[in-house]
């Protein structure tokens, strides 16, 4: 329940983000629907008690960003107009203000402990991004498929 | 040398149009582009099939995070060259973004009339966005949405909105003066703090975290970051870089004035 609850939250602010971000029609919808299956594949990797805290980001990014590029593709619109709603959700914006609230109490070591943690799950961010838009921008899928199925 | 100057200016005559047309075309679409937020590898990509398109040419284009120059041989086979400097700072408007990159597919295509297309163009950048209100109202949306996500009460997230939208209408005639994003992220961050702070004293103080966070989301410098990223796995360091320091130096903006406006606010009204 409590998934579904954020899933939707999540849908919400992803299609306010866009609408400041002057987005309008069927890319509105389908960005925020990227906001939604972002934050789900989030939580639903933070199911599995086993993973570091950082593999559920990993992967949620793999997948936003699969679905950005996708969507980019087959309604002819740049992905950065679906990645940037879908991004929203999984940014730690609380680690973010928790890491200035340390330092500005002069809480050093929490300072330095969670402003590394921001910076990881920053990084694995981009790294997710990185590695699907790579793959999207130097191998022709569809090229490969075809040629694959004329062999 | 001569022969292949011959061959180029040959193969020039292809297109039916005048170059400078062309060529200033590339200009504004690319510009365009630039000013409203899409990556630079985009502008460059879709400037230099646009000119390709037109058979310009010795066609080339150079573009950073504010400035693009396009360059192409004339008819005669003269060279020249047009450049255009951003001045300001870069309004993010995805929808402008997605209308000049389908414009350009199209151009790509089709090759219109370059003077017709660049009409187009200007009519696109023209465009109104969204009315102020709706605005105001999707940031006091996202404030309230984020709260609620992050696992915020109701009332915490009622308050994160009301902040939010209060504060989105004191920016407004500031944004209209100093289009400084860094002074608008400082000016905001403060205003979120003030608005956030007497919530410290009610039943919902636990919640203040969340709804602080919530309220600072409008200022995180997103499309920057994917751009940056975009950029830099493109192989466009310059880019990539330049904006990567832009998403620093906006996080940090945010983070003094927030840091500011809590450590005075300890200071002069104390949490009993």
């Amino acid at each position: 329940m409590e998934i579904i609850q954020s899933t939707f939250f999540a849908l919400i602010a992803s299609f306010a983000f866009l609408i400041v971000f002057e987005v309008r029609g069927k890319a509105l919808l389908i960005g925020s629907i990227g906001g939604a299956i972002s934050q789900l594949s989030l939580e639903l990797g933070q199911l599995v008690e086993y993973f570091n805290f950082l593999v559920p980001y990993f992967f949620a990014a793999l997948i936003l960003t699969l679905y950005s590029e996708v969507m980019a593709r087959v309604i002819k619109k740049p992905a950065t107009v679906f990645l940037i709603g879908a991004l929203f959700p999984l940014v730690p914006g609380t680690g973010i203000y928790q890491s200035m609230v340390y330092f500005v109490e002069g809480q050093q070591g929490a300072f330095f402990r969670e402003l590394q943690q921001t910076l990881a799950i920053t990084g694995t961010l981009a790294m997710g991004i990185m590695i699907v838009s790579v793959i999207f921008r130097n191998f022709r899928l569809r090229s490969f498929f075809k040629e694959e199925e004329q062999n | 040398m001569l022969k292949e100057l011959e061959t180029d200016i040959g193969a020039i005559t292809d297109s039916a149009y005048n170059s400078v047309d062309c060529l200033d075309l590339g200009l504004w679409l690319g510009f365009g582009l630039m000013a409203n937020g899409a990556e630079t590898i985009r502008v460059e990509d879709s400037v230099g099939r646009i000119l390709d398109a037109y058979n310009l040419k010795n066609a080339e284009v150079f573009a950073v995070s504010n400035y693009i120059h396009v360059s192409a041989r004339s008819r005669s086979g003269k060279p020249i060259s047009f450049g255009k400097r951003l001045h300001g700072s870069v309004s993010y408007n995805l929808d402008r973004v997605d209308r000049l990159n389908a414009l350009a597919r199209r151009i790509t295509s089709d090759r219109p009339d370059p003077v017709q297309a660049l009409e187009e163009v200007k009519t696109i950048l023209d465009a109104p966005g969204y009315a102020f209100i709706v605005h105001a109202l999707a940031v006091a949306i996202s404030g309230f949405a984020f709260s609620l996500l992050l696992g915020s009460e109701i009332v915490p997230a009622l308050w994160a909105m009301t902040s939010s939208f209060v504060m989105i209408n004191i920016l407004r005639p500031v944004k209209k003066y100093y289009s400084n994003p860094i002074l608008i992220n400082i000016l905001g961050s403060i205003l979120i703090t003030l608005f956030a702070w007497p919530i410290k004293f009610t039943a919902y103080s636990s919640d203040h975290l969340l709804m602080m966070t919530a309220s600072f989301m409008y200022f995180f410098p997103g499309i920057a970051l994917i751009n940056s990223t975009r950029d830099l796995m493109a192989g466009d360091y310059s880019a990539g870089l330049a904006k990567l320091i832009e998403v620093l130096l906006l996080a940090i903006s945010v983070a003094v004035g927030s840091g500011a406006t809590l450590a005075l606010l300890s200071k002069i009204w104390p949490i009993a």
